[in-house]
């Protein structure tokens, strides 16, 4: 399994939705990060590690994990490749699946 | 009480008079009556009394505390004014952020030498408070206070790494970088996600004040009587202006019975909990609202233009809300949120 811790990554800071909101953004996160891994996914599966910070926005969060469904994801394929962590708040893992499912119920 | 002697009530008055930065000749002595405050203002200034009460809490608080900002506004305009805090003998978070951010507008508009103060209130928690808050240096020097631990000042930003560093001074400051994974994530994401709506809406379509950054902010935090407060400010053009421009307006108007500036409040809100496929409109209303609304005890008030609307968390589960109008309506958008230090403890994820 291949895994992207978010706080060594990216930032223990996360905050806004567009890259225009600031330097660590659900957009750039998204992009720069998620997508291309799950692209060069193959069969594996991409463990999204949000453990290491407890700052997460519901606009960083719907746009890292809703956004990949507006970007072409299938939520079928997110289901067997992305698997997303937090070793302290289930509450913003469920929130993460939560935007992938309205994402796609608008789609 | 002990009385003081003649030569201690002049030593008392000498120290007093080096406080109000108003050196007094040590051949001149001691002749009274004298009026402290006054000395303290420098020639060619009117004297301006601040509110008795740097608040916005209760109908008659808020009309002196805006009729204040009139006041010290049309007397700026036209000369330099000294603003006397002697009298003042209260100071909330929401009153002080409220107050530095017109003081600034006034600077910004004006220029710094129109504005002198006192830095002596009769009341000594009043004393503390605006040393704290950083107003008297403001007003002194045009300046802020630097966040740089110890206390929290009145702070103005306009960027996600700002609010990430006064995140990072109340978790030291009041909760010694000891909180509960989930306490921390409510504060951080209300936070975060109310200073995102500054930035998406509260300056849209109008010009910004002058104040030399764009799309402000301002902020205040404060323990009080074992509530941490939380007080978030912005000049734009409010909730009730900003609402009716969205797309989704006319859904939202559908569903809440919109008349007045409280019920748009209200409405942008509780957009979140709606089942109008707008579900991607209002995440900020709710983490904005689940700070409070998980937390025993807690309250939370957002005045914007003319409407007040409140949420409190009584006991275990009983959520009440109120909906209010102000007689003098409010320039931009004020947050408050206040909740016992005790709700922070052992929350459960």
């Amino acid at each position: 399994m291949k895994t992207i811790d978010v706080a060594n990554a990216f930032s223990k800071r996360p905050y806004g939705r567009y890259r225009e909101d600031g330097p660590f953004s659900g957009q750039d996160f998204r992009d720069k990060h998620i997508v291309p891994a799950l692209k060069n996914i193959g069969n594996d599966k991409l463990n999204v590690d949000l453990s290491g910070s407890r700052r997460y926005g519901s606009s960083f969060l719907d746009e890292s994990f809703g956004g990949l469904v507006r970007v072409g994801f299938d939520v079928k394929f997110l289901k067997s490749h992305l698997e997303i962590t937090h070793n302290e708040l289930p509450s913003i893992v469920e929130l993460c699946w939560l935007y992938i499912l309205q994402a796609d119920s608008k789609e | 009480m002990k009385r003081l002697g003649k030569e201690a009530r002049i030593r008392h008055k000498r120290r007093l008079l080096k406080f109000a930065n108003q050196e007094i000749s040590p051949s001149s002595g001691f002749r009274p009556p004298v009026n402290l405050y006054e000395i303290a203002c420098p020639p060619g200034y009117k004297i301006l009394n601040a509110p008795l009460n740097i608040s916005i809490e209760g109908a008659e608080v808020q009309r002196s505390f805006l009729t204040f900002f009139e006041l010290l506004n049309d007397t700026v305009k036209v000369g330099r004014v000294f603003i006397s805090f002697q009298k003042t003998c209260s100071a909330s978070a929401a009153g002080l952020v409220l107050f530095v951010a017109n003081i600034d507008l006034l600077i910004g508009t004006y220029g710094q030498g129109r504005l002198a103060c006192s830095s002596l209130a009769e009341n000594k928690f009043v004393n503390r408070v605006l040393r704290v808050s950083g107003i008297i240096t403001l007003i002194r020097t045009g300046d802020y206070v630097k966040l740089d631990g110890g206390v929290i000042p009145v702070v103005k930003g306009n960027t996600g790494s700002q609010i990430h560093d006064l995140i990072d001074a109340i978790l030291k400051t009041y909760f010694n970088d000891k909180i509960e994974a989930l306490s921390e994530q409510k504060i951080s994401t209300a936070l975060t996600e109310a200073v995102l709506n500054v930035q998406y809406h509260a300056y849209e379509g109008v010009p910004e004040p002058k104040i030399g950054q764009s799309k402000p902010w301002w902020f205040l935090t404060e323990v009080s009587n074992q509530t941490l407060s939380l007080a978030l400010y912005d000049f734009g053009i409010g909730i009730p202006a900003s609402l009716p421009r969205k797309d989704f307006f006319e859904k939202l108007a559908a569903i809440f019975s919109v008349n007045d500036d409280a019920d748009m409040i209200e409405a942008s809100l509780e957009t979140s909990r709606t089942r109008t496929n707008l579900d991607q409109h209002g995440k900020g209303g709710r983490d904005i609202k689940a700070l409070v609304e998980t937390s025993a005890g807690a309250h939370l008030v957002i005045y914007s233009n003319a409407g007040v609307y409140q949420i409190s968390r009584n006991g275990e589960s009983n959520i009440s809300k109120e909906k209010f109008s102000m007689k003098k309506p409010l320039r931009g958008t004020l947050i408050q949120w206040q909740i016992p230090l005790e709700s922070f403890k052992n929350e459960d994820h």
